[in-house]
């Protein structure tokens, strides 16, 4: 699961399925045509490549998510944290915080994840 | 196709000259802006493109026709490639490898042309293939783009950025590139597509398709790619300062990707030489005035150099040479107008012997190139003691056939064509065409030698025997230099062309063509006929042959004897076509045509000149005669067998005798003696009784009697 990659490009796509879910394949294809300026078949093309990663499913012409979006760019950070920092968060957020200092808001949130997460 | 492909192969090497001209050039013109280069490889491009040229002797190509057109048919293969040193390396290899030999139907070198121009024919199709399938892969991949607001658009599904189409160029870029290398990327684009490489490209491509059996090219084309890339760089920093360069060298790096060397249609960023990209980049200094004007007269002097077509040359040494015209030649006697380039040293007409020297057989009007040992013997002419060879330079292939020949046939060989025997009346030259699917045809000198005729081919050791029985000449296998096989039959095995015993009968007099002809319906039957004068056998002295031909088909043939002149077809509204000849006194007969008994009869003011063919002739005794001319006779025995079978009529009977006469005549009487075999031809002149001669010949053509 934490294979799954998009593009920018299928990003994009991916973002208007997310938006606008659940969408018939025939108004997917509108949407891409209007904002990408995309062919028909194109639009299928990709959404069958994203329904194959497992991300979205297409049943009887209609496209729902398998995977939200915010499930989706999680995965991401902690594919991006594993791979760059040997899934060490306190390493990232040090990283993190060199080059940006934390907002005060920021750090009450913070604190607020780590007591929560201490409680499971 | 193979001459295409023959065309197109020497095509290359006129453009492999310039190409290894430009790669040497490249080398001095390392601090010359890019674009020059590229100026340069178009000129190869030019070449490759265009078949021919404007001819200038600045030309430094050695040779545009390396192959001459028709090497698939010579007898040795030889190239022309301009350089002695290639030339002597290579020839000999192709002579002993691919010389034409009698017994094969086709030469070796015409089978190998026809095998290489199908695997090129195949090469390019593959190579076309190959652009046409990396073509569409790339149009399915970038079809899921985002278009931004700057005009470029942004792929996942490619790993380096390029532009795309020909007509409507778009900038290709992968989306996983990071702003700022963007930024240049895209710069170095539009500089492409301002220079439009993305047409230039393709195009280079496209002829390396064709032409892909080049190596050199294809090293010009890599360098092309290599050129294009530092131009474009080049036009992009041209007005950076350090810290963009340094920026625009990043996304090089970042850019640079292990794509194939060569790719047709996408001009790829990252491609080419990356090094000596980041190189040029960080070093450039806008190149100073003067280095530019120099690259361009470099250019303009390569254009001249290599873009013309050189004049043709001649091989040979200036001195103790000349070209002419043969002006006249018998015996072993020549004499030759010098053209005007040589008339300095050699005045306008030069006299040279070809006794016991092998020459080719010169008449007049030739055009003839000759080597000589230089010394010159001032006479008038001049005389040329020691001429070491001569060449026959006529534009068209002098005809192989011996003219004024006599023509055996064989009629029964399986062969579509009949194999036929030329031999001449006039040099001992022959010509023996065997098959018609072969493409050699044997010529050479023939003797005759105790019933045996030996035919011995220029310039190989082939030699054919006939026997000679009863007049025809008899194919001696044994004896003879092998014939080609072929299989005539579907259902059989392979037959020689002229098989043992194969006879060769006499057919028919070659006519060295017909000098006067004209389309007249003249036997009013609605359509219109063919009627052509030429030449009798004794080249036009006296006699002259008259044909109708009907729809391509010979209806009468006839020879006839008449006064000398000039002849020519004529129409009166009353009597219609007839034939007007003017001698060189000034005299006009006027020859009347009608179609008789199967003969076309000439009627001059009302009595018919009579025809020769089939005539019978009258009858005399030659014994009786010879008794009554009591020793004011000579007889001679000609001491070699006759080249012809025995004389059939009286035409043949007339042209005999005709060598042997020494007067005037313009009338010819024939008369035959069946006991002892003799034709006697009574030459005389219509105007002075008392002179004339009587000349017997045997039907053998061995024996002639000369009466004075």
């Amino acid at each position: 699961m934490s294979d799954v990659q998009m593009g920018t490009v299928e990003s994009k796509f991916a973002d208007m399925i997310w938006s606008n879910e659940p969408v018939s394949s025939a108004r997917l294809a509108e949407l891409a045509f209007s904002e990408l300026n995309w062919k028909k078949t194109t639009s299928y093309t990709v959404l069958k490549r994203l329904c194959d990663k497992g991300i979205f499913k297409n049943e009887k012409g209609s496209v729902t998510s398998v995977i939200s979006r915010e499930d989706f760019y999680s995965m991401q950070s902690e594919k991006f944290v594993d791979e760059t920092f040997e899934g060490s968060l306190p390493a990232f957020l040090a990283a993190f915080t060199k080059r940006k200092s934390l907002k005060p808001e920021e750090v009450a949130e913070l604190r607020r994840m780590v007591d929560e997460y201490e409680v499971k | 196709m193979t001459d295409i492909f023959i065309k197109l192969l020497n095509m290359s090497i006129t453009a492999s000259w310039i190409a290894l001209a430009v790669i040497i050039l490249r080398l001095f013109l390392k601090k010359a802006p890019k674009w020059i280069n590229c100026l340069l490889w178009g000129m190869v491009a030019i070449r490759l493109l265009l078949p021919f040229s404007v001819k200038s002797v600045l030309s430094l190509i050695p040779s545009t026709q390396t192959l001459p057109k028709d090497i698939v048919y010579a007898k040795e293969p030889m190239i022309q490639s301009g350089v002695p040193v290639l030339n002597s390396t290579i020839n000999p290899v192709l002579s002993s490898s691919m010389a034409a030999t009698p017994e094969y139907s086709a030469n070796p070198m015409q089978i190998a042309m026809a095998i290489a121009s199908q695997v090129w024919l195949a090469g390019v199709i593959i190579m076309l293939l190959y652009a046409v399938i990396s073509y569409l892969g790339i149009y399915f991949k970038i079809r899921e783009s985002l278009k931004t607001d700057t005009g470029i658009y942004l792929c996942d599904r490619v790993s380096s950025p390029f532009i795309f189409g020909m007509i409507k160029p778009r900038i290709i870029i992968p989306s996983s590139m990071n702003e700022a290398d963007i930024k240049y990327v895209t710069a170095h684009e539009r500089a492409h597509i301002k220079r439009f490489d993305h047409i230039w490209k393709p195009l280079g491509f496209t002829l390396l398709c064709i032409y892909w059996f080049n190596p050199v090219l294809w090293t010009a084309y890599i360098l092309l790619c290599r050129d294009i890339e530092l131009a474009c760089d080049e036009r992009v920093i041209r007005d950076m300062d350090e810290l963009s360069k340094k920026a625009y060298s990043n996304a090089l790096i970042n850019c640079s990707s292990r794509q194939r060397l060569v790719s047709a249609c996408p001009v790829a960023f990252g491609e080419v030489g990356v090094k000596s990209r980041i190189k040029s980049v960080l070093n450039y200094k806008k190149p100073a005035f003067w280095i530019i004007i120099t690259a361009l007269v470099l250019c303009v002097a390569a254009g001249v150099f290599f873009l013309t077509d050189p004049k043709d040359k001649k091989e040979k040494p200036a001195e103790n040479y000349f070209e002419g015209v043969v002006f006249s030649a018998y015996d072993d006697s020549v004499l030759v107008k010098v053209d005007e380039a040589y008339r300095k040293t050699l005045g306008d007409k030069v006299f040279f012997s070809t006794e016991n020297k092998d020459f080719p057989y010169l008449k007049e009007d030739d055009r003839i190139a000759v080597e000589y040992d230089g010394k010159i013997q001032e006479t008038y002419p001049v005389t040329l003691p020691g001429v070491i060879s001569v060449t026959l330079l006529n534009e068209e292939t002098l005809s192989i056939y011996p003219e004024n020949a006599n023509i055996y046939v064989y009629h029964d060989s399986p062969d579509p064509m009949e194999p036929t025997l030329r031999l001449s009346n006039i040099d001992k030259r022959f010509s023996f065409s065997y098959s018609i699917y072969s493409s050699f045809i044997a010529i050479g000198e023939y003797e005759i030698k105790r019933d045996v005729l030996y035919l011995r081919c220029d310039g190989s050791d082939t030699e054919y025997r006939f026997n000679i029985e009863d007049g025809a000449y008899v194919f001696d296998e044994k004896n003879s230099s092998p014939v080609p096989k072929y299989k005539y039959w579907s259902e059989g095995e392979e037959e020689a062309c002229v098989p043992d015993k194969a006879r060769f009968v006499f057919d028919r007099h070659d006519t060295p063509g017909e000098f006067v002809y004209a389309d007249y319906d003249i036997d009013n039957d609605g359509k219109e006929e063919r009627l052509s004068l030429s030449y009798g056998p004794t080249y036009g002295i006296f006699t002259f042959y008259l044909s109708i031909f009907e729809d391509g088909k010979e209806e009468y043939k006839d020879l006839y004897s008449y006064h000398h002149g000039d002849f020519s077809f004529e129409e009166r509204e009353d009597t219609g076509l007839y034939i007007k000849v003017k001698t060189t006194e000034g005299k006009i007969y006027e020859l009347d045509i009608v179609l008789e008994n199967g003969h076309a009869c000439l009627y001059d003011r009302g009595v018919n000149i009579g025809y020769l063919y089939g005539q019978s002739a009258n009858e005399f005794s030659y014994s009786k005669e010879i008794r009554e001319y009591d020793g004011r006779v000579e007889v001679k025995n000609i001491d070699y067998h006759s080249t012809q079978p025995h004389i059939a009529d009286a035409a043949e009977a007339i042209v005999e005798a005709a060598k042997y006469a020494t007067v005037n005549y313009d009338t010819v009487t024939v008369a035959y003696d069946k006991f002892e075999d003799v034709w006697k031809v009574d030459y005389s002149e219509k105007d002075s009784p008392d002179s004339g001669q009587i000349i017997y010949v045997s039907s053998d053509r061995a024996t002639v009697t000369m009466l004075y």
